[in-house]
């Protein structure tokens, strides 16, 4: 009963109401598409660098990572990596031989990381050769075949066909040399990534490095992401001598950033619910005073105390709800439209892809969410009923009905 | 001279589609310092004939002169200067601006008008003290009663120094000491200043002080006779 | 007019509560949006002067196609004379010469790829006070032959003062450039981008190193406040040779412009949705003053005062309302900024990590640029008036004969 009379007093100020819901429905709609964006956005960077350069699993002898050094080869390295992709719930490990080294061209030099990679294993594990921009990936009859990314054939000036000169520091202590040919660029979301790697055929890495078939990193994917920590786990018995990482380990950076994105996204909802509080409280307290003689004669009636605070709230949350579940769905369909074309950035692309984001995102948002937002919107109703609610319990009834 | 001539004035309302003939062929004429009152039951046409009179309403035929000036034939700024300077108003309830003490009531006509402040200052001092509320010149209208309410609206009224003075039912919510009070200090205006006061109302203690009595029914002059006040 | 404003004062405080409330939403709006614009507006800043202040430059006089290529090929020749006529050019506070190249820097064990870079040691002691950045060994002299190595640099090859490096790169026209030299010192950069990858020589060290006799890549112009750039620009720009060109520091860094332009819209589209929640707020109050008081200006419209003037009342009277919630606003942010500008936020543990390997400074600082409070208040005034658009119109529709008439 009191549901229902707090509603209809809902739509007894049409004008009022209907802007209150507006300014909630608006306030949750920016909010949802706000956290969508972020998320759509950090998705893809998590997703990218994991399927780009992170694997799921990588092995490499340890210190390696902090270091660098060619001499740190993983032993049996080539066989370990062989049996991981016959692995069942393995979609790829490949073997690789990774020197820190420069690119030379006639005119310019940068630093890079040479990765000596099997193409055929590489495939499997990462996207590289879907994202080719020019020339192909790996062709097997050609010699001395170098992939680079688009950020480095700018600085060196170079094209598909182009000579490009590889240096290294060989595990001899010597350097070592070789001159390859440009057969593809390919570019990331990561601009910094796609200027310091260059992708060479493992072998002839192996031959010009003279790293006597040595590999220095093992890159592993699974069918399914969530079963890398089971086999972290089994390979590090399995290989007490070796360092074995999950993609967490590897990039604890962006394992956190879901969670701390979350964390902001949390602020930013509950910014606007609090900014929309003031407007909610308002409404309700006009809606009060204005109604004094009323509650007053209901008061009069019998109507309890607890009982008309129980009823502005109905009426907040009502009100509130109302607002909330417009905004939301508004938010669902802006989330369903933008999700088939994407929202395209592309006029600060260079700046995001500085950070590895892409510039065409795809907003995303999980049930969870929209559950938490649905959570805090009734929360938001509570307390924006706290002040109206009291003001509303204390008339006294016999002075409520003297003023009008 | 009359300040207000009336020539065969009709208004006809659309009232949920249907016509409503308020007013129906009214003539009439009002001289200077009169003091009349124009009787008749609930929807025989009193507030539409003061609405009228005033220019915020207009006939659906005939002419209003007011001190001889045709109100259709003026622009809208004229209209509301002509309000502003030459007409009085007390309205039955909700005269004066609630923010506002009694003599900032009274000065705010003055101001629309444009008068210096020490003009203002001493004007709605002296009105005041003639309504006599002279001590209580600083209250808001939520301070004071009902009368003394209406006998800022009064003071107001008077501040413009208008041709006449038109009031919609003064005394409707006021006690009979009020009102007898309001109608004394009306009466004295009168009498004293030459004010000439048009009221609307069915109060019989308002008919009984008027000098004339114009009874309207359904829309039209039932009857228009010189009284003697008591 | 001035007894209008004092009418709108008067009406605002009619009711109380509902106009505390609004100020309260305006106060929390604007609190809201200073704290997040001066953490905004501080973290550019600090990420200017990081990169900007500590090396770039605001601006850089390169041979045309330095920038794109990188390349020593694009040197150009620059004598002393030249330096110093170039110390002429207005805003100009100092000017580094250097000679920029990549090459792969061997330490005992490690190897990795470093920027190195020729510099006059006097110069760039007051271009970029590099001195102050020693945290071990001294600083270059004129006459050195060893380098300077960056902090994070020198970590990951595990290097320590007076030990040896090679470096190898590529010299002018395809050279091969080798050299080994000791460790004189070590600085320190806040940014990991600089701390991670920088090495200095004097000039002719390196100018030897890379066959570049008497060339320099690149010449850094500062300025002592950002505003004096534009300045500056113009006026080196017709002092250098046509073979040169001058780029400001938005044509060296276009990422981090980038960056801090889209963040910038982010932070500027949040503020429009919190404000304009806030505004829905003010319009429900508006829209409530004016319906009320509909019996009011039915009065006042019957009495002779115009539609106009009653505007200018219900206008003043919005205006009046946001603008109090602005300044209080204004006062309740200022010394929360104040605060946060002397004692920044600093970030540790796992946060801490992730800034650094996104290049960021682990640190939040704020601004107290003064615009901010001026751009608050601009948009609180802009709501106030969008608000009143609504009671303005409705003004003109009422018919006082009907609204003296009802309730």
């Amino acid at each position: 009963m009191l549901l229902l009379i707090a509603w209809r007093n809902i739509w007894r100020n049409f004008k009022r109401s209907g802007i209150i819901i507006v300014s909630i429905a608006f306030g949750i709609w920016a909010g949802v598409f706000t956290i969508a964006l972020s998320l759509g956005m950090v998705n893809q960077m998590v997703e990218d660098a994991l399927r780009t350069y992170i694997s799921h699993i990588q092995i490499h002898k340890p210190g390696f990572r902090q270091r660098r050094e060619v001499k740190l080869v993983i032993p049996a390295g080539r066989e370990i990596a062989a049996q991981l992709g016959q692995a069942p719930s393995v979609q790829g490990a490949a073997p690789r031989s990774v020197v820190a080294g420069m690119a030379g061209s006639p005119t310019s030099t940068n630093g890079v990381q040479i990765i000596g990679i099997d193409p055929q294993a590489e495939a499997k594990v990462t996207d590289i050769s879907e994202r080719l921009i020019d020339g192909e990936y790996f062709e097997s009859s050609k010699r001395n075949q170098a992939v680079i990314g688009k950020k480095l054939a700018e600085r060196l000036n170079l094209r598909v066909g182009s000579k490009i000169v590889l240096t290294a520091p060989m595990p001899s202590g010597e350097i070592g040399a070789g001159a390859f040919k440009v057969v593809g660029i390919y570019k990331t979301s990561t601009s910094m990534y796609d200027e310091t790697t260059v992708f060479v055929n493992i072998q002839e890495a192996d031959r010009i490095f003279v790293l006597s078939g040595g590999i220095h990193e093992i890159a592993v994917v699974m069918h399914n992401i969530d079963q890398a920590d089971s086999l972290t786990t089994a390979l590090r018995s399995q290989f007490p001598d070796l360092e074995i990482f999950g993609w967490k380990d590897i990039s604890p950076e962006l394992a956190m950033m879901t969670e701390m994105m979350d964390q902001s996204l949390l602020i930013i909802m509950i910014i606007i619910l609090l900014a929309l509080v003031f407007g909610i409280t308002n409404t309700m307290l006009m809606g009060v005073l204005e109604r004094t003689r009323e509650l007053g004669i209901l008061m009069a009636l019998g109507l309890k105390n607890g009982k008309v605070f129980v009823m502005i709230l109905w009426e907040t949350i009502l009100l509130s709800l109302v607002g909330g579940a417009v905004g939301i769905l508004a938010g669902i369909v802006t989330n369903a439209l933008c999700r088939r074309t994407g929202i395209d950035f592309s006029l600060f692309a260079e700046g995001l892809e500085a950070f590895g984001m892409a510039a065409i995102v795809y907003p995303a948002m999980h049930t969870r969410h929209y559950i938490i937002v649905s959570v805090l919107v009734i929360l938001t109703a509570v307390i924006a009923a706290i002040y109206p609610g009291i003001k509303a319990m204390r008339l006294k009834p016999v002075e409520a009905i003297r003023t009008y | 001279m009359s300040v207000i001539r009336l020539q065969n004035i009709s208004k006809i309302y659309q009232d949920h589609g249907l016509p409503v003939r308020a007013l129906d062929d009214v003539s009439l004429e009002i001289e200077a310092g009169e003091f009349t009152t124009i009787v008749g039951p609930s929807g025989s046409g009193k507030s539409t004939l003061l609405n009228i009179i005033s220019g915020l309403d207009s006939p659906t035929s005939g002419q209003v002169f007011v001190e001889e000036r045709q109100l259709d034939k003026l622009k809208s700024c004229e209209l509301v200067n002509l309000r502003l300077h030459r007409i009085g108003f007390v309205f039955q309830a909700y005269n004066l601006i609630p923010v506002l003490t009694a003599q900032e009531n009274v000065e705010f006509i003055m101001l629309l008008q444009g008068q210096p402040k020490i003009e203002r200052e001493k004007r709605a001092r002296e009105l005041l003290d003639a309504v006599g509320l002279g001590d209580q010149m600083r209250r808001r209208p939520t301070e004071l009663s009902g009368g003394q309410q209406q006998r800022v609206a009064v003071a107001r009224a008077l501040a413009s120094m208008p041709a006449f003075v038109l009031a919609d039912e003064p005394t409707a919510n006021l006690d009979s000491a009020a009102a007898e009070n309001l109608l004394t200090i009306m009466e004295r205006l009168n009498h004293e200043k030459g004010m000439t006061f048009i009221f609307s109302t069915h109060d019989q203690r308002v008919v009984k002080r008027a000098h004339r009595i114009i009874t309207l029914e359904d829309g039209r002059i039932a009857s228009d006779v010189k009284a003697d006040p008591h | 007019m001035f007894f209008y404003l004092y009418l709108a004062w008067r009406n605002i405080w009619r009711n109380k509560r509902r106009s505390i409330i609004n100020i309260a939403s305006v106060l929390f709006a604007v609190v809201v949006a200073l704290g997040t614009r001066s953490m905004q507006l501080g973290t550019y800043d600090r990420m200017i002067e990081n990169l900007v202040s500590y090396y770039t430059g605001y601006a850089q006089v390169q041979h045309k196609g330095y920038n794109d290529t990188h390349s020593l090929d694009e040197s150009f020749v620059a004598n002393e004379a030249f330096v110093s006529h170039l110390q002429g050019a207005d805003r100009a506070t100092s000017i580094a010469p250097r000679l920029e190249a990549f090459g792969l820097v061997c330490g005992d064990s490690a190897t990795m790829g470093a920027m190195l870079v020729g510099i006059d040691p006097a110069r760039e002691a007051e271009f970029s006070h590099l001195a102050r950045r020693v945290k071990q060994g001294a600083y270059l002299e004129a006459a050195s032959r060893g380098v300077l190595i960056a902090a994070g640099l020198a970590e990951q090859l595990k290097l320590g003062l007076n030990d040896t490096i090679v470096v190898l790169s590529q010299g002018y026209h395809g050279t091969t450039a080798a050299g080994k030299y000791a460790v004189e010192g070590i600085v320190d950069f806040p940014s990991p981008e600089l701390n991670n990858r920088l090495i200095y020589l004097t000039l002719p060290t390196a100018q030897n190193l890379f066959a570049c006799e008497n060339r320099l890549t690149s010449l850094a112009v500062m300025v002592k406040k950002s505003k004096h750039q534009l300045e500056m620009i113009e006026s080196v720009k017709s002092l250098i040779r046509d073979d040169l060109k001058v780029l400001s520091w938005q044509d060296l860094l276009p990422e981090l412009l980038q960056y801090i332009q889209m963040d910038n819209a982010s932070g500027v589209i949040w503020l429009i949705i919190i404000y304009m929640v806030i505004g829905f707020g003010i319009l429900g109050t508006i829209l409530m003053m004016t319906l009320e008081r509909n019996r009011e200006f039915g009065m006042l419209i019957a009495i002779g005062m115009k539609r106009g003037s009653i505007r200018v009342i219900v206008l003043l009277e919005s205006v009046i309302l946001s603008f109090i919630g602005a300044v209080a606003g204004a006062i309740v942010g200022a010394p929360i900024l104040l605060y946060f500008f002397y004692n920044p936020i600093r970030f540790t543990g796992d946060m801490a990590q992730y800034m650094i390997q996104y290049g960021f400074e682990p640190i939040m600082p704020f601004s107290l640029e003064p615009m901010i409070f001026v751009w608050q208040t601009v948009s609180v005034l802009i709501i106030a008036l969008v608000v009143a658009a609504y009671p303005l119109f409705k003004i003109s529709k009422i018919d006082p004969v009907s609204a003296l008439r009802t309730g």
